[in-house]
This record gives C-alpha cells, sequence and structure tokens, in this order.
C-alpha cells in the first residue's frame, strides 16, 4: 500500500480531507479510505520504505492501520508528516487521524482525542558494550550525555534522572550511531525503536530493565467523537481476533506490558518475528556499492524523480514570486512616496530578519488561528517566496544604484517619460548586475526548498532522509541526492549564464 | 532660438546663487560659445536650460514654448538637445538603437523611418560603419559623434553642448569641432557649446559669453 507520497498530494489535492469541525467519520466513510498521518522519517519499526524495496512504505502501524481500515470497511492511505508536527497538522485537518508511535499522554487530550492505547512499550536504556563506565541506573545518569527522540517520554525520564540529554530530529539511527561513536554515553528509548536500532547492534548492549513504559494511541481531532468510538470499536475486535497479536508477534515486539493490555494471558510470542528478521537481514549487510550503484539507485529513481519534481516546481513558484514582489519592494524604495519607501524597508528588514523555518511554519500552523488555512504547496511556495522576495529586492536596488543618475537624465532630456527612461534605460542595465546574485538565490532556494518537509511535503531531501533511514546507506543516497541536486540547479545556472552574456553584450567589465 | 532672461538659480541649501541673472538671446541658427572655469555654473546654467532642473526667477523661452522660473521645467524636455560632458550613451544599446530609442518610444516615429534617418545622420557624421556596434568600441571621437547625431534625432530647436571636447586629445577635438560646424551648416541648429577651451570657442563662433562667479557677459575680443 501506500507509496510515498505522489506529487498529486502536493498540489494540495490532499486538502480533500475534511477539517476540523465536520463530521470526519462520515467523510471516512463517504471517501471510502482513511488517511491516517504518520512520519516515515522515524522508520523501523513504526513505518518505513522497506529496506530491500525502499519505494514500498512497511511497519507494525501500516498493517495496523490496514487492520484498522478493513475493520471500518474502508481503503487506508498514509500521509506524511513531520513527527513533532503531527498533532497539529491532524488540527489543520490534513488526515483523519495520527497514527505514528504516539504517546498516551494526559497533556495531548486538551488539544485532540486518542483513542484506546494499542501497544505498551517499556523504556529500554541502551551503552556500548564493554563500557565500563556506562550508566545503568536513573541515578548513574545525572550529569551524563544521553541520547533520544524529542517530545518523547524518554527525553522527559531523562531530563528528571539529571541527564545532558540529546535529541535528534533526524531518526533513530543518528540517535544509536552517537552511541556507538562515543559522542553519548547511554540511549534511552521505548522497546520498539531500541528493538530495531539498539539490540540489532553487536556494538552496544540493551539492558534488560524498564526504566517507564508509554502507551501508544491514536489521536484524531477533538470533536470526532464518532470516529474515536468507531476507531475504540475496531481496536477492541482486532484486540479480540488476535489480529494486533499477530501483527506485534510479526514485528518482533510482542511483550508483557502489551499482552497485559490487550487481556491477553499469553506473554510469550508463538510465531517467528519475520518482519524483524527481514529487517535485521537487510541492514545488517549492505549491497556492495556498485550492486547498490545498478541495482538500488536505478530502482529509487521514481521516488527521487517525485521528490525532485516538487522541488522543483516548488522552487520555480516560489522563485516567480521572490522576483515578482522583489521588483515592487526595490521600485518603492527608490521611487516610491517616504511612507511606502519605508514599509518596504520593515518588509525586508522583518523576512530577511527572522529565520524562514519560523516563517514557514508561522504561515501554515498560524494562520489557521486567524481563519486561514493554507494547502502545504501553498504555504511552502509562499513563505519560500516571501522570504526571498526580501533578498531579490536588494539585489535589484544594488541593480538600480549601479546605473547612473546622469543615464535616466539623458534619457529625459531626449523627451523619454520617466516611466520610459526607467523602464528601456535603466531597468536593463540594473537586471544585467542583479542577474549573478539572482542564480545564486535561486540555487539556494532550491535547496531551501527542503523546509517544506516540515508542512508534510516529500521533496527530494526528505526523500533522502528516508531511504536513508531506511537502508543505512547515508553515503551512497547522499552522493545521489546530490547529483539529483544538481541536476536541478545546474540547467537554470547555464540559462543565466547565457542571458547574462547577451544582457552584457558591448559591455566591459573586468569578469565576464 | 533660445533666450534665457534674468535666470537666477540657487542651489538647495547653498548661501549664494550659482547663477544671478543670467541673460542671454541665440537666435535661430546661431552657435554661441560661452566660456567658464570648473565651478562658474556652466553646467547649472545647462541643466535648467534644457528642463531638468528648476530655477528660481526669470525666463527660458525656445521657439514658442516659455518657462518662468520657480515653476516646472520639463515642457523643454525632449525640445532642447543636450550632449553630455559624460556623453550618457546608453551602454546596453546598439549605436543604432541608441539613436532611435527617442524617436520611437517618445515621439511614437514609425521604427523603419526613424532608423533610415538615423543612418543618415551617421553617414553625416562619418560613422556609416558603426550602426551595429556597442559604444564601449569606438573611440572617443566617435563616441561624442554618436551622442550628437542621437540628440538631433528627435530634431531639437536648441542644442546644448557640455564641455564637448574636455576629454579629448588634439586631433579628436578638430572631428568634434567639425561636426558641430556641419550641424550648424545642414541642420539649422541654434547650438550653445559650453567650455572652457578657449582655442574651440574661438575657432567655433564670434559670439562668445563669458560666464564668471555666477554672472554672464559678453566677451572681449579673444
Amino acid at each position: 500500500m501506500a507509496r510515498i507520497e505522489l506529487l498529486a498530494a502536493a498540489i494540495g489535492v490532499l486538502a480533500a480531507t475534511a477539517g476540523a469541525g465536520a463530521d470526519t467519520l462520515e467523510a471516512v466513510q463517504a471517501r471510502k479510505v482513511l488517511v491516517w498521518g504518520a512520519d516515515a522519517q522515524g522508520g523501523a519499526p513504526f513505518e518505513f520504505p522497506d529496506p530491500s524495496d525502499p519505494a514500498q512504505l512497511i511497519g507494525f502501524e501500516v498493517d495496523l492501520a490496514e487492520a484498522l481500515a478493513a475493520q471500518l470497511g474502508v481503503g487506508a492511505r498514509m500521509q506524511q508528516g513531520a513527527w513533532d508536527k503531527l498533532l497539529e497538522l491532524l488540527a489543520r485537518g490534513d488526515f483523519d487521524l495520527a497514527l505514528s508511535g504516539i504517546e498516551a499522554t494526559p497533556d495531548k487530550q486538551s488539544v485532540c482525542l486518542l483513542s484506546h492505547p494499542y501497544y505498551v512499550s517499556p523504556e529500554r536504556l541502551t551503552v556500548r558494550r564493554g563500557d565500563a563506565s556506562a550508566p545503568r541506573t536513573l541515578a548513574a545518569l545525572r550529569g551524563r550525555r544521553a541520547g533520544t527522540l524529542p517530545g518523547s517520554a524518554a527525553e522527559r525520564i531523562l531530563r528528571a534522572a539529571g541527564a545532558e540529554v540529546a535529541t535528534y530530529d533526524g531518526g533513530q539511527d543518528d540517535v544509536y550511531r552517537d552511541l556507538r561513536l562515543g559522542r553519548t554515553d547511554a540511549v534511552l528509548l521505548d522497546e520498539t525503536v531500541t528493538a530495531y536500532f539498539g539490540a540489532v547492534d553487536p556494538a552496544l548492549e540493551v539492558l534488560p530493565d524498564s526504566f517507564g513504559e508509554v502507551r501508544y494511541a491514536i489521536a484524531m481531532r477533538s470533536g470526532d467523537a464518532a470516529l474515536q468510538r468507531a476507531v475504540d470499536g475496531a481496536l477492541a475486535a482486532l484486540a479480540r481476533d488476535g489480529q494486533l497479536r499477530a501483527i506485534y508477534e510479526r514485528w518482533g515486539i510482542w511483550n508483557a506490558e502489551t499482552a497485559a493490555l490487550l487481556g491477553d494471558a499469553d506473554a510469550t510470542p508463538r510465531g517467528p518475528a519475520l518482519a524483524w528478521e527481514a529487517w535485521r537481514a537487510s541492514t545488517g549487510f549492505q549491497p556492495p556499492f556498485w550492486v547498490r550503484l545498478f541495482s538500488r539507485y536505478p530502482a529509487l529513481s521514481g521516488a527521487f524523480a517525485r521528490g525532485a519534481v516538487l522541488t522543483l516546481v516548488v522552487s520555480a513558484l516560489a522563485m516567480a514570486l521572490a522576483i515578482a514582489l522583489g521588483a515592487l519592494l526595490a521600485s518603492a524604495r527608490a521611487f516610491a512616496p517616504k511612507p511606502l519607501a519605508a514599509l518596504a524597508v520593515f518588509y525586508v528588514e522583518v523576512f530577511r530578519g527572522t529565520p524562514l523555518l519560523v516563517q514557514l511554519v508561522v504561515l501554515y500552523f498560524g494562520l489557521p488561528e486567524l481563519g486561514v488555512t493554507l494547502s502545504p504547496f501553498i504555504a511552502g511556495v509562499v513563505a519560500l517566496g516571501l522570504n526571498y522576495a526580501a533578498t531579490e529586492s536588494e539585489n535589484y536596488r544594488a541593480g538600480l544604484a549601479s546605473v547612473p543618475a546622469s543615464q535616466l537624465d539623458a534619457a529625459r532630456v531626449l523627451g523619454l517619460a520617466r516611466a520610459q527612461a526607467l523602464r528601456f534605460v535603466v531597468f536593463p542595465q540594473a537586471v544585467r548586475i542583479s542577474l549573478p546574485p539572482m542564480t545564486n538565490d535561486f540555487i539556494a532556494l532550491l535547496k531551501d526548498s527542503s523546509l517544506i518537509s516540515v508542512v508534510t511535503l516529500t521533496e527530494l531531501t526528505k526523500t533522502y532522509s528516508m531511504l536513508a533511514n531506511a537502508t543505512h546507506d547515508h553515503l551512497g543516497l547522499g552522493a545521489v541526492v546530490c547529483a539529483w541536486y544538481l541536476a536541478v540547479g545546474l540547467p537554470f545556472v547555464f540559462l543565466a549564464r547565457r542571458l547574462e552574456r547577451r544582457l552584457g553584450e558591448g559591455q566591459l567589465g573586468v569578469a565576464r | 532660438m533660445m533666450r534665457v532672461e534674468a535666470l537666477t538659480k540657487t542651489h538647495p541649501g547653498a548661501a549664494a546663487p550659482t547663477l544671478r541673472e543670467v541673460s542671454l538671446h541665440a537666435p535661430p541658427g546661431a552657435l554661441v560659445a560661452i566660456l567658464g572655469k570648473s565651478g562658474a555654473g556652466k553646467s547649472t546654467l545647462l541643466r535648467c536650460a534644457c528642463g531638468l532642473d528648476a530655477f528660481d526667477s526669470g525666463a527660458i523661452e525656445v521657439e514658442g514654448t516659455r518657462v518662468v522660473g520657480g515653476g516646472d521645467p520639463a515642457p523643454l524636455l525632449g525640445k532642447v538637445g543636450m550632449v553630455f560632458q559624460s556623453l550618457e550613451l546608453f551602454p546596453h544599446l546598439r549605436v543604432i538603437d541608441n539613436l532611435v530609442l527617442a524617436p520611437v518610444r517618445a515621439r511614437g516615429d514609425d521604427a523603419a523611418t526613424a532608423r533610415a534617418r538615423a543612418s543618415e545622420l551617421l553617414r553625416d557624421l562619418d560613422l556609416p560603419d558603426k550602426e551595429r556596434a556597442f559604444p564601449s568600441a569606438l573611440s572617443g571621437g566617435q563616441r561624442q559623434r554618436v551622442a550628437i547625431a542621437r540628440a538631433l534625432m528627435v530634431e531639437p530647436r536648441v542644442l546644448l553642448y557640455d564641455e564637448p571636447t574636455s576629454a579629448l586629445d588634439p586631433a579628436l577635438k578638430t572631428e568634434v569641432r567639425r561636426a558641430i560646424e556641419r550641424v550648424a551648416e545642414r541642420n539649422g541648429t541654434t547650438q550653445l557649446v559650453v567650455t572652457h577651451d578657449e582655442t574651440l570657442a574661438a575657432a567655433l563662433t564670434q559670439t562668445v559669453f563669458v560666464l564668471e562667479g555666477g554672472e554672464l557677459h559678453r566677451a572681449q575680443r579673444l
């Protein structure tokens, strides 16, 4: 199921999911599809690209979502979203429910509805094998560097224990890599994660003790009580007929705590953890580089191409917006009456003086508070466009400043109106000066467009992080994603250079 | 014809006026030279005369258009041509496009007609093969003549020159002087040449004024 999200989703079709307020259960039944939000970058065993076929999304929650949807009599489609933003995205109406290892904590109940827990995960501490000074108790963690995922129960436990906490946005892989490299002394995470990242690494040791536990629940919008009842009913049915247990066993995460939760007396797994074995086999052995080069990377072209198209389309539209608005701002500063010019200065200082990421988050998550809900695609284009307009306007101002005022005088004396003199004499000369920095900015924008993954869009960088996390092939896929960025950006660089040459005809400069 | 009547101009913030009651009459087709050291107010006089700068009092009249002090001098734009000291050729346009820009855009002339006239002017000024060249590829004397041709394209009744030979060596000075003389002969345009070069002034005309300390008076015999 859930192929890594298509461009169609990007173009904003996904805004079709019902917004807060409407009856989501009815909408799901009418649509015949349950759209569930999750972060595939979180990795195994929740939802992640299959290491042996990374175009395919797998995970115990993928299986759970499908079983759940089947109970409701509909299909299931995953919607990608950043893990720490899932509840905001849910509130915006980007999907029907969030199912992504979300911890059932009381504080969440004020912002959303939670289902009955579907899984209980003890917190496990992982240390370096053979590290004599490794912290093995909560008390020993005081003052030590410990890694975990941001916003997790484990983070709260570590902080309460007085540990120096390192959190990672990149995914579980990074958490354990830093432990292995000695950048941290311990990792505290859910057993689910530990089983897939800590326990498989011979250099690491997982302590058997439980350092606390978390319960995973499904989040729904406040007010979706009908959906909540339906989901709880479906979960109960899945627990009764053993489907949940079968899923957890297959993924190697069946434990006593969950057995107790589901009212199952037997905590010992009955079947082999096939999915866990497969995962371990595929990640434990990296195919040689030339095999990856000729079989895996070509097989991933589709995923990267979709990411590249999204990156390119968002960047091109954002640049068009930046150019138009930037020209307006520069003109206002140069030619408009003082209050308007001051307004333009204010705009430039605000938009280039604050982080793009903050602007994007405010636009996407903040504006809905004022009743303006933008689709992820529009929000991405607008945020990038507004931000880069500030930079562009400064480019154009530099260009305008480079044309001597006497050129304007000469044109006026010849009888050209001011607007004509600007259009035919001043602007063409200014553009020539502004073009090289503009090209620079477009390339920068192309790279900054990776930020739109914050608003659920899977562009090039996000595609890379997901695949690299799933396959542990950061280096090889890193080269692949860099090649894609260059393939997208370089044609524009060549075009710009040709244009520069044409505009620069007849003009002498030190550098051509 | 150009008549300047008691023109006084004070730059904003300046204590004393740059031009004091400057009066001047240049009959149709006349060639007038104005001598003055740098800082004497020559460029200010020209900027007022072509409509770029406003002035305090007095008047400027060009073939029926009269502008009085304190008013908007813009009506003179396009009627009075000017060859700037720095020429101000448009570096991004070829010679021919420098010439046809204003006639086509400002006056709405037909492009083909304007081009034909531009070619003719360039031939007259000994620049027949430079139409497709960019200004940066021309010599100093050639640029000077392109600037003159460009100014003539909009058929001004009066043509002003600001230090037309200041940056040229002696041979090129002669080239430019001949060009100015040819304009007088063929176009009958009234021409005002501002310069600090007494030899050029004497060679061009009998009608020489001196601008000194913001005041203009008829020169003694040179």
